[in-house]
């Protein structure tokens, strides 16, 4: 019997539609995001403004597009650096083991050992803040989560026969780590850069909520949550459609992980 | 063609040789059937031979001579070189010794793709002929299956026909039926018995089932933890063991009798 697997669709889903919102917002959307509109401040959600104005007029609706489209850009930076910089150590230190396995997987504890979010206040507070600051910062900080999955899968796969039987063809080192294993650490490297969406989203909301990463007047989720706090009772509607960007970003990228990861682990099965 | 002379080898995790002072000769054109029972150093042997454990996870004294080349003191770049190229290897478990992503076209062709400078087509080319002479039905169907597309005797054979596509001077089969049904296994014998008769590729044949090793290999080779105690014709060492160990291990062969006997 096959169970359907709810948090794939539903993840794709959620993930699909939001990703389509912020394209098509990078085009188009009714106003400009920083366009403001003395005459019209909070305005409650209406026909003109879907999603309502804020305190200075602005069209909520083309902000959260346009925060929606910051702040997954941010991420979608972020998970790079973290997925570039864990295949290079993650396949090397697997696939080769040794002492620099030794000593980058330590230095890779100790810095798991501290939440990342922390270690990226440091480093901003240290580098100052700006939007490709928090980019590297965060990249950087995922790099270790990243490097140890991938090295799992090129621990897992190095001693398989069929890479043994292309290393008894004479294959080099990088032709089997790129052409032989690489593929197949494809599953796992999937859910793990979904998962990682998630957490890159959440931290960019986070910084720029705390006021580190991208700076006024652009509009970016986590910005917009700190703005529109003071109005909570006031316009209620401006956090409310800000706070359900972020959650359904979020929630999308991790049904979308964890969905990854039990079909994984039905193929495995 | 492959000659071994006084070969012990000591893995660097544990204290004793696992192979103690093992002398062998594969002549041009002949199998030779490596017996022994789990444990007994053979496979250990062939990974060496072909070059898979690790030079640092191991202490090798003796000589390895391939055509009179030492595999194990040669450089690693002559070593991958030889790999491939003049030897090929098959594995037990035909389940595990295809990569699971990769067409099966590509894995028997990527001998050719390291070593040589064939074109795309020059290569699919070999490899369809490869196929064919493991005797694979429809090689143009199968180069562009998956290998769970495939049963285990095919993926046996697309094994050997990888292993065989650069025409080897020497193939190691490490107990190439084991995983294997009778009937696959006996199809399966009696492709390495061409592939060695036609193709004239000497055959290293490492297997703990004797009746096996008679049918496919001239020679046989016995061993019993990590030494050769037996080692001469397939017959004679069968009709007259001189080994305590040779004649149990024959002893042991199921045998076709009459019930009230």
């Amino acid at each position: 019997m096959k169970k359907k697997n709810y948090n794939l669709i539903i993840g794709t889903v959620i993930t699909a539609l939001m990703v389509s919102l912020i394209l098509v917002g990078m085009i188009y959307t009714p106003y400009a995001p920083n366009e403001i509109d003395g005459m019209n401040k909070m305005a409650p959600p209406s026909v003109q403004h879907l999603l309502g104005t804020d305190n200075m007029g602005r069209d909520i609706f083309s902000r959260v597009l346009a925060g929606a489209g910051t702040t997954l850009l941010i991420a979608v930076c972020v998970v790079a650096i973290g997925v570039a910089g864990g295949l290079l150590l993650g396949a090397l230190t697997g696939y080769f083991g040794g002492w620099p396995d030794l000593i980058l997987m330590r230095v890779s504890d100790v810095l798991t050992a501290f939440p990342s979010f922390l270690l990226a206040l440091v480093v901003i507070s240290i580098a100052g803040s700006g939007k490709y600051k928090v980019i590297w910062a965060l990249g950087i900080l995922f790099i270790p989560s990243f490097s140890r999955m991938i090295r799992a899968e090129y621990v897992r796969c190095r001693d398989q026969d069929y890479v043994r039987s292309a290393r008894l063809m004479g294959a080099s080192h990088p032709r089997i780590m790129t052409a032989h294993i690489l593929p197949n650490t494809m599953p796992v490297l999937l859910s793990t850069i979904a998962i990682g969406f998630n957490n890159a989203v959440l931290a960019e909301a986070s910084m720029s909520y705390l006021g580190l990463g991208v700076q006024p007047p652009d509009a970016s989720l986590g910005r917009m949550l700190a703005e529109s706090q003071s109005y909570l009772f006031g316009a209620p509607w401006y956090a409310i459609s800000t706070g359900v960007a972020i959650v359904l970003l979020i929630l999308g990228f991790s049904l979308l992980g964890d969905g990854l990861s039990r079909r994984r682990a039905v193929y495995d099965a | 063609m492959l000659d071994i002379q006084n070969l012990t080898i000591t893995l660097n995790m544990s204290g004793d040789p696992v192979v103690r002072d093992v002398s062998l000769t594969v002549n041009d054109g002949e199998a030779l059937g490596l017996v022994g029972e789990s444990g007994s150093g053979k496979t250990v042997t062939a990974l060496t031979i072909a070059g898979l454990l690790p030079r640092r996870a191991m202490t090798a004294t003796g000589e390895i001579l391939l055509d009179g080349a030492d595999l194990l003191t040669c450089s690693r770049d002559a070593l991958r070189r030889h790999q491939g190229r003049d030897i090929g290897m098959i594995f037990q478990e035909p389940m595990t010794s295809l990569n699971p992503l990769m067409r099966v076209g590509k894995q028997v062709e990527e001998s050719i793709r390291i070593h040589t400078n064939a074109t795309k087509a020059q290569r699919r080319e070999r490899a369809l002929s490869a196929m064919a002479a493991a005797e694979l039905s429809d090689p143009e169907a199968i180069y562009d299956k998956y290998p769970h597309e495939l049963s285990g005797g095919m993926r046996q054979r697309v094994m050997i026909a990888a292993a065989i596509i650069t025409d080897p001077g020497l193939l190691i089969a490490d107990e190439p039926t084991t995983a294997l049904d009778v009937t696959i296994q006996a199809q399966i014998i009696a492709l390495l018995k061409r592939i060695n008769k036609e193709k004239g590729i000497s055959i290293l044949f490492i297997s703990h089932d004797l009746s096996v090793v008679r049918r496919l290999c001239t020679r046989v080779a016995v061993m019993q933890d990590g030494r050769i105690v037996e080692q001469g014709d397939v017959e004679d060492t069968f009709s007259n063991p001189k080994d305590p160990y040779t004649q149990k291990l024959i002893a042991s062969i199921p045998q076709r009798r009459k019930r009230n006997e």
